[in-house]
């Protein structure tokens, strides 16, 4: 997810957007379906390009290579989670924001090849170099700005206790998430995610939820 | 399963002498007007022989009349699958019986359908009009439904001829079939309603079929359906779908609609004085039509209408409504029996856009303006009591629909519903007209068709101030405005026929709007037919907003009923799916439900297959179809049992996008290859060897069967004509089961078939044999050397409840009583 846009109306597509661009965004699609089916490692560009109607050089000309083509569909991720949480509105704040995660993993529970994708993706992107670098970086970025935010309103309008580690929790939560993501890869049926999300989420909330409101 | 017709009108029963003497007594000007419509949906009459003019309507999940919207109302039932899933001729004969009716109220000769083309790929968008991805049940079910529906003089229209299985590109794609695949699969249901049926007429459909567009196909008109199986009804041709004249003419077609003007009224009359269309032709033409009409009382003797039938809201067809729809609905899993929900079952949440917007029919021409839809959530309010809240769901659709009436007011009247005005060069207003619904179609010969501008208006009814989208359904230059709100925009038609009327595209803004703000929409002249009216709407929430609520609800209730679907952008003709996922965010919502609920039951209001990815963490799926007018109300008998959902799935369920023998629907260079052949739905699954999510035939029902045995016991050289299968009810509660008889050739290129099936009701704990009829027509084999059939002998029969889910094996000895 990213931080949200500001408020903004919904309005139908722009008729005059150039060629280029639909087929940029075809391409993109043809490459999040084909990972989805097939993953990452067994999609080929010519797959892509076969997919899109694309010649692999018309191809290539949008993306120079599979990696920046991966980054696109990850970009293309990211706005949709962030249409998933936001909506054309403004980010939940509070623990309303907490919850909001829980929804996010319920989606991507029912999307088994988007996490495997993320979790090998966010590993390899470790590496400075790697084409994905920025765009994990960002991510982390702008999930921690929000939920910093996110509990800092909280503890404005007092539904969270003012002695709360916020920077703890933040990384925690990621934590959590990208934890609970990675393990359920690797075993699919053992567990619910929403379910132990869930755990931890009302644990948080016992220990720093103001019992008052 | 042939079926004596003795009582059916055939061309025997026409007075061909008269028939005869009307075509002799008709110049040739007027025979050619009468083989075109004569309006969009109605024929020529012709005084000086006695032809009163004949009217059609589309079908076949009501009668709709003229109209594409805004009509009067009539029933809506339920979509061709959920019909086709009680695999029950009798319900099939009743819903003929029903139709027949509604037609006759409006005094219309001939309903356009049913629909039988088969469900090749889960992408085709109109599959929820088409029965199943079997030819043969979908042979048998068509012809029930013809035989009902003409035994009352109404006439049937089979329709599209031929290989019609997908929406893309539907009006020039070739689709390239092998002559094997083309007798033995998507013939076969037109073959069987032929000689089981004699339907009055067949529709030609838009696609060219191996090279040949289907208006022009001499093979399949000419040869084969008229010649070799003998039909003496009329073809038509789909809407606007003749191209040429002469081509269409010589190769069997025998009605171009609509009208007035087509390609025959144009060039017909030049093509016979050219020698290109001989008069002979012609008059095979008239011949056909006019038995057409003297069938369906236009000609000869002149029928009478009732005037005595019960409106769509009465009782009777409520009744009527609600059990066909509850009876077809399927149980796809039913853990710890958790269904049916026990009275006093404890707290429910009822969860969903589909519990509140629910999808009673799909998109396109088969469109019916109900009495009224019963929402799932009030049906399941009603049938469970205090103990229920309902919940909205995540947004299902991208495309708005009109304005419910209940929150608009005509500003003249102050009644729910629209005021419309035909505005003149200088802004005066030349006509002044109320609409019940927020919704019109707009025709070049109706009343709007000199006004300069078109003014749509309302004013909004709401509980309390609220931010709602505001705007447009249909194409054209539009102005809207609203209290603080003013804004121009051109929404574009899709292209093709019928690109203006069927799910238009809507244009909306987001507005703070108080109760009894005025809203008026504005539109100028468009060079084709549309639809076009007023969309108020709540605005949307994120996702993550309304699954955080559903979740909360979720945990503490006892039961939480999840209620999702397709809507009318997925269940259309004109456009096939890309996925079979559900819209929206909708996966999320159950996958989050489920982790938080004690029980989670899932009713999923589709007409097609969609993906499940949350099948496992759920304990029931109800898969309920386009339940039509009844909706909320069968799905509430359906859940507590009141009626079994005994429905058996038509057609098979891929667990992900991409699987199955057939997929894509795009054609490649104007070609569409059905290069899976023969191996449709789930011959093909079965011969591949890999795992679908739901086989067809697949339903739990309510208990549990046991089968004790199976045999043979009628047989001739051509094949197994009957078994006799003995099974119990070894459940705790009566039941009704569907005992399906595959035979799976030795020869591995020839796949499995259905080859017969029979209904069986017995109480808890009791035993019972059924003789099962099976239909030689689906064990042979079309001989692509000889041109003809020959029998498939060898391999075994199995007793299954879908292939998934094999009973009794039945060996077969090669060509040898048994």
């Amino acid at each position: 997810m990213s931080y949200p846009p500001g408020y903004r109306i919904e309005r139908e597509r722009n008729r005059t957007e150039k060629a280029g661009d639909i087929a940029r965004a075809k391409a993109i699609q043809a490459a999040i379906e084909l990972f989805s089916t097939s993953g990452y490692n067994k999609s080929s560009i010519a797959e892509v390009a076969l997919r899109t109607g694309l010649s692999q050089s018309g191809l290539l000309h949008h993306f120079p290579n599979k990696t920046a083509l991966l980054t696109a569909v990850l970009e293309q991720r990211e706005k949709e989670d962030s249409e998933f949480l936001f909506g054309e509105g403004a980010a939940p704040l509070g623990w309303a924001a907490f919850d909001s995660l829980l929804a996010l993993v319920a989606r991507n529970s029912t999307r088994p090849e988007w996490i495997g994708l993320f979790v090998r993706i966010s590993a390899e992107a470790t590496e400075a170099n790697h084409p994905a670098n920025q765009w994990m970086l960002d991510h982390y970025r702008s999930t921690r700005q929000w939920l910093t935010q996110a509990i800092e309103d909280g503890k404005r309008t007092g539904e969270i206790l003012p002695d709360v580690p916020v920077d703890a929790i933040v990384r925690n939560t990621i934590a959590v998430l990208d934890g609970l993501q990675q393990q359920w890869v690797a075993e699919p049926d053992s567990m619910s995610m929403v379910a132990e999300l869930r755990v931890y989420l009302d644990q948080l909330r016992s220990a720093w939820g103001n019992p008052q409101q | 399963m042939s079926v004596p017709a003795t009582d059916l009108p055939h061309v025997s029963d026409v007075r061909s002498e008269l028939v005869d003497e009307a075509v002799q007594s008709l110049d040739l000007s007027g025979k050619i007007r009468l083989l075109s419509g004569a309006k969009m949906f109605s024929l020529w009459g012709e005084a000086s022989i006695g032809l009163n003019e004949i009217v059609m309507s589309d079908g076949p999940t009501g009668v709709r009349g003229e109209g594409v919207v805004g009509g009067r109302e009539s029933c809506l039932l339920p979509n061709a699958t959920l019909l086709a899933q009680t695999w029950s001729t009798a319900v099939l004969e009743e819903v003929g019986a029903l139709l027949a009716a509604e037609a006759a109220d409006q005094q219309t000769h001939i309903v356009l359908g049913p629909t039988i083309n088969l469900h090749r790929t889960p992408l085709g968008g109109r599959l929820f009009e088409c029965f199943s991805e079997d030819p043969y049940l979908t042979g048998v079910l068509a012809a029930a439904y013809i035989r009902s529906l003409q035994s009352r003089g109404i006439g049937a229209s089979p329709k599209h001829f031929l290989a019609n299985e997908s929406e893309t590109q539907r009006t020039t794609v070739d689709c390239v079939v092998g002559e094997q695949t083309l007798r033995e699969l998507y013939l076969l249901p037109f073959e069987i309603v032929d000689q089981d049926a004699h339907p009055w007429t067949v529709m030609a459909s838009y696609n060219s079929i191996n090279g040949v567009t289907a208006t022009e196909h001499a093979e399949l008109l000419n040869d084969i359906l008229k010649k070799e199986w003998g039909f003496d009804g009329l073809v038509m041709s789909d809407w606007f779908a003749t191209k040429r004249t002469a081509e269409s003419a010589n190769a069997g077609l025998d009605l171009v609609m609509p009208g007035p003007e087509t390609v025959w009224s144009t060039s017909l009359e030049k093509a016979v004085r050219s020698g290109e269309v001989s008069e002979e032709t012609v008059d095979g033409h008239v011949r056909r039509l006019l038995t057409l009409a003297a069938r369906v009382g236009a000609f000869g003797e002149h029928r009478t209408w009732p005037t005595d039938v019960p409106g769509p809201d009465s009782n009777v067809r409520r009744e009527q409504l609600r059990r066909i729809a509850a009876q077809g609905m399927t149980v796809l899993k039913n853990d710890n029996a958790t269904l049916p929900l026990a009275k006093g079952t404890g707290t429910v949440a009822v969860i969903g856009r589909h519990a509140i917007d629910t999808v009673a029919q799909g998109g396109g021409s088969a469109r019916v303006r109900p009495p009224h839809i019963v929402s799932i959530g009030d049906g399941l309010a009603s049938a469970l009591g205090p103990g229920v809240t309902n919940l909205d769901g995540v947004e299902t659709r991208t495309r708005m629909v009109a304005a419910p009436a209940s929150i608009v007011r005509d500003p003249e009247t102050g009644t729910p519903g629209m005021r419309v005005r035909a505005l003149d060069v200088h802004g005066n207003v030349m006509e002044s007209r109320h609409f019940d619904v927020a919704e019109l179609e707009v025709a070049e010969d109706g009343w709007l068709a000199d006004a300069v501008r078109i003014e749509l208006s309302v004013d909004v009814k709401l509980p309390s101030p609220a931010r709602m989208r505001v705007g447009v359904i249909g194409p054209g230059e539009w102005t809207v405005t609203a209290p603080g709100h003013h804004e121009s925009f051109t929404v574009t038609p899709h292209d093709g026929p019928g690109g203006g009327l069927h799910r238009p595209k809507s244009h909306v803004s987001v507005v703070p709007l108080e109760s009894g703000a005025r809203i008026t929409a504005t539109t100028g002249p468009h060079f084709e037919m549309r639809v076009i009216g007023l969309v108020v709407t709540a605005a949307a929430r994120p996702a993550a907003a309304a699954i955080r609520e559903a979740v909360e609800a979720a945990a503490a209730a006892d039961t939480a009923i999840v209620v999702v679907g397709n809507t009318q952008e997925q269940e259309t003709e004109g456009q096939d799916k890309k996925t079979l996922a559900l819209p929206g965010e909708q996966d999320a919502l159950v996958a989050a439900v489920a982790a938080v609920a004690p029980r989670t039951v899932v009713v999923v209001n589709a007409a097609t297959p969609v993906l499940m990815p949350w099948l496992n963490n759920v304990d029931a799926v109800l898969f309920a179809g386009l339940p039509g007018q009844e909706a909320g109300d069968a799905v509430a008998a359906a859940l507590t049992g009141e009626i079994e959902p005994a429905g058996r799935l038509v057609t098979t369920f891929p667990a992900r996008d991409g699987e199955g023998p057939a997929w894509a629907t795009a054609p490649d260079a104007g070609r569409l290859e059905y290069a899976e052949g023969p191996r449709v739905g789930y011959r093909g699954w079965h011969q591949s060897g890999a795992e679908p999510l739901f086989w067809f035939g697949h339903g739990l029902g309510y208990t549990i069967w046991d089968y004790t045995s199976a045999q043979i016991t009628e047989r001739d050289r051509a094949g197994v004509k009957a078994v006799t299968v003995a099974l119990t009810n070894t459940g705790q509660r009566s039941g009704n089961e569907t005992v399906q008889v595959y035979h799976l050739p030795t020869d591995d290129g020839q796949p499995a078939r259905l080859i017969g099936w029979a209904q069986v009701s017995l109480d808890a704990g009791q035993s019972g044999t059924v003789q099962v009829q099976c239909d030689l027509r689906t064990q042979r084999i079309w001989n692509v050397k000889e041109h003809r059939w020959l029998p498939l002998s060898g391999g075994s029969l199995v007793i299954a409840r879908g292939l998934g889910d094999p009973r009794i094996t039945v060996p077969l000895e090669n060509g040898q009583e048994s």
